[in-house]
């Protein structure tokens, strides 16, 4: 008999689920990891499914398992892993740990174990999209001097981009929005930051504000326009370097007067 | 005239400069202060010609007294003329920088009236960014040719990465076409940093303002050139010096009151630019207090037009290789010659800008500085210049079989690299999936070897892919049916990243994506 535990899409929820996996024994070769929400995942019928709830305590176990028995790096690549928008991560994540704990931190040496690529790939995907986002994500000023992010991020990524900006703008009081989720990461100088959920109202009236009150746009695309040089254009790879899906918040991809909606639709077609 | 007119007509004319990184510098962020600073770069946009932008990228002031000819700007054009003051150049870049649309700033500039007071009207700009608006983000800056050393040299103090610009890579082709210019000028600028530098490493015990060159190289146990064990030395001496003179030094009370009585112009702490009105501080306030005091600490970097006059491949390849050496740059970037003026002195390229050669000429860089290839090994007298069809790392496996196959379960990093279609991340991977496991050809595509290139040259636990050996014939027109047409390089894309993607690798490899 097969078993499917089922979890909550957050890394509280996987974690814990790994947790529970061995603490149920059904057998490693027995069961299967799967978070909810994600289409793909096919029902069988000599199954049983399990639907587990997060548990912090449980996940936490885990995770200091995993930063005493391997490193730091295999630490970050698990965390990332849970963060993709991929189906099979939670159990990509599971068999991984089941290798780790026999390896220890040489689990990331053994390249032939099919669970450790593909952690491997799946934490590079995530990797690669925060270091996109780290130059992609855009601020607008609102009134109150607040910078506001907005972004659409596949994979989860507004706690793994927000200490570089921390970082950065000590000084400044700013929210970065991932309006896939509705959830925020919220910097108040002298603090470090907050998450949250947003309530409707919340997204509401984030709604608002969708255009800098300052002329920065305006000067940002006429430098944008001119740093070009024309006997080189090349939007092709323009385009392989900055994916259209990215370009959403972006000024410089946006152009005046027309609803951002069919615009992006006319680039696609036109290019 | 307003803000957004002057932008339109400086970054215009910034955007032949083509390096645009923002790598190199390690800075964390200070409170009270704006900005930090990631080693390995950040893209924050590409523009229409596929580049990344990284850095507001402006020209001081589009005024030149210089006449070079393939200059858009030179003094013999009719274009509008404009320059920014340095508080636009910073609010510019703060209000940037807070939008997250740049890492920082890069300030080029025409020469205005003199080297001197261009190069002081950069420092200025600088000054006030790092100092009143308290920036501490990535700041590039050129070096003027011609300019008053100390000037360059409180430059920086609060640039993390300069440059001085070779041009073109003879001294022949600078006489031709950038008449005001020369190699002298060029050269002293790109030296005094490079002893800079070395001086503020040696100085805090550090490493990390070297090129790639240096490191590749002294992995592969090569001996430092002449001139530069010398140069260490004489720094080694003089920071000695110094220390012995600050162990008897005077006591500071007594010093200050020496310096009050005197002008303020011949104060130890300004000096006189030699422009009626502007005294500077000779010691960069910020450099100094808000961090540890470094010196460039990105390196520098230097560019050469590519097909304005007739220099060979290999001839231009042999001055990277000899920059590298010798003045220890970060990067030399290579520019698509552009004809952007009527002058009968310039070629008319019948292809256009050569995009394709400047392509091969950053992989053969990349080949210097990552692979330990030398010049000679990949270009010669006889074969001057770089075969269009294939890439320098392909075409040199070809002209040496007696070097393969590689036995990828024993081989060291080198010499893996060496084997078309295996990269840098590559070659790393399988040194460290080695220690499990031995590899064969299903693993070396897991971790991401290009095996339609790579299975000519390489056996796995003594086996080869083909049991028939291939001619070189063979090989070739293999590769050749393996290679797309190369796309236009990104000239500027960022170092190794944390994350580098498979493009970037592809890039690095064979470079056709
Ligand atoms: S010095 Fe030469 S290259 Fe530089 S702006 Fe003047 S004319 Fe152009």
């Amino acid at each position: 008999m097969k078993y499917v535990l089922q979890c909550e899409d957050s890394i509280e929820g996987i974690f814990s689920a790994v947790y529970a996996a061995w603490e149920l024994k059904y057998g490693h070769e027995n069961t299967e990891l799967q978070v909810f929400g994600f289409k793909n995942s096919n029902i069988e019928l000599f199954c049983n499914y399990i639907s587990l709830d997060p548990d912090a305590e449980k996940a936490q176990k885990v995770l200091n398992t995993i930063r005493r028995i391997c490193s730091d790096m295999v630490y970050e690549a698990l965390f990332r892993a849970a963060c993709s928008d991929a189906a099979d991560k939670a159990d990509a994540i599971y068999r991984y740990i089941q290798t780790a704990l026999r390896m220890g931190s040489k689990v990331r040496n053994h390249l032939t174990d099919p669970a450790v690529v593909r952690v491997m790939e799946l934490s590079r995907a995530v990797g690669n999209a925060e270091h996109h986002y780290l130059g992609f994500l855009r601020f607008i000023e609102i009134p109150g001097n607040i910078l506001l992010a907005r972004f659409a991020p596949k994979p989860r990524l507004t706690e793994l981009i927000i200490p570089h900006f921390v970082d950065r703008f000590p000084e400044e009081r700013f929210v970065i929005w991932d309006t896939v989720r509705n959830e925020a990461g919220v910097h108040v100088p002298g603090q470090t930051y907050l998450m949250m959920k947003l309530t409707e109202g919340q997204v509401a009236m984030l709604q608002q504000y969708a255009e800098d009150n300052m002329e920065a746009e305006q000067l940002w695309k006429t430098f944008v326009e001119n740093i070009s040089i024309k006997e080189r254009e090349n939007k092709k790879l323009q385009q392989n370097n900055i994916p259209l899906h990215f370009r959403t918040y972006m000024p410089e991809f946006q152009h005046n007067g027309l609803p951002k909606a069919i615009l992006q639709k006319g680039e696609e077609h036109g290019e | 005239m307003d803000v957004m007119e002057k932008l339109q007509i400086l970054a215009d004319s910034a955007k032949y400069d083509v390096a645009c990184t923002s790598s190199g510098s390690n800075r964390k962020g200070v409170a009270g202060a704006i900005g930090n600073s990631v080693a390995p770069g950040i893209c924050h946009t590409f523009s229409a010609d596929g580049r990344c932008i990284s850095l507001l990228k402006i020209l001081y002031t589009n005024h030149c007294i210089f006449d070079c000819k393939y200059c858009i700007n030179r003094s013999s054009n009719d274009v509008q003329r404009v320059s920014f003051t340095p508080e636009e150049v910073c609010r510019l870049t703060i209000e940037f920088y807070r939008r997250n649309y740049i890492e920082g700033l890069f300030l080029s500039s025409g020469i205005n009236h003199s080297p001197n007071e261009t190069m002081a009207e950069i420092v200025e700009a600088l000054m006030l960014l790092r100092e009143k608006y308290h920036f501490n983000g990535y700041i590039h800056c050129k070096a003027i040719p011609g300019a008053d050393p100390d000037l360059v040299e409180l430059a920086g103090w609060y640039a993390d990465r300069m440059s001085v610009n070779l041009e073109l890579p003879t001294t022949e082709g600078l006489r031709t076409l950038a008449p005001h210019k020369n190699r002298k000028n060029i050269l002293l600028p790109m030296r005094q940093i490079q002893s800079g530098i070395e001086e503020n490493m040696q100085a805090l015990g550090v490493n990390d303002s070297r090129g790639r060159y240096w490191y590749t190289a002294r992995e592969l146990g090569r001996k430092e050139e002449n001139s530069t064990l010398l140069l260490r030395e004489k720094l080694r001496q003089k920071i000695a010096l110094q220390e012995h003179v600050q162990e008897n030094i005077i006591s500071e009370k007594e010093q200050n009151s020496k310096t009050d009585a005197l002008p303020a112009v011949l104060r130890e702490d300004t000096f006189h630019t030699g422009i009626p009105g502007l005294h500077m501080q000779k010691e960069a306030k910020w450099a100094n207090q808000s961090h540890t005091g470094r010196f460039v600490p990105a390196g520098q970097s230097t560019q050469m037009i590519i097909g304005a006059t007739g220099e060979s491949d290999y001839q231009i390849l042999a001055v990277s290789e000899a920059l590298y050496k010798k003045f220890d740059l970060k990067r030399v970037f290579y520019s698509a010659f552009i004809r952007v003026n009527e002058d009968s002195a310039l070629p008319v390229l019948p292809g256009g800008p050569p995009l394709k050669r400047e392509h091969r000429l950053y992989q053969a860089d990349w080949l210097l500085r990552y692979y330990g290839f030398e010049a000679n090994e990949l270009l010669s007298e006889q074969q001057p210049n770089f075969n269009e069809f294939l890439d320098p790392k392909c075409d040199w496996a070809l002209r040496h079989p007696e070097q393969f196959p590689v036995e990828v379960n024993q081989a060291d990093y080198y010499t893996l690299l060496r084997v078309p279609g295996i990269g840098v991340r590559s070659a790393r991977r399988i040194m460290q999936a080695r220690k499990t496991a031995r590899l064969d050809f299903n693993d070396l595509k897991k971790v991401g070897v290009v095996l339609k290139r790579a299975i000519y040259f390489i056996t796995c636990s003594g086996s080869s892919y083909y049991s028939l050996k291939l001619s070189e014939g063979m090989i070739l027109q293999n590769l050749l049916l393996a290679e797309k047409p190369p796309k236009q390089e990104d000239t500027c894309f960022q170092q190794l990243t944390l994350f580098d993607g498979t493009y970037r690798e592809f890039l690095q490899e064979c470079g056709s994506a």
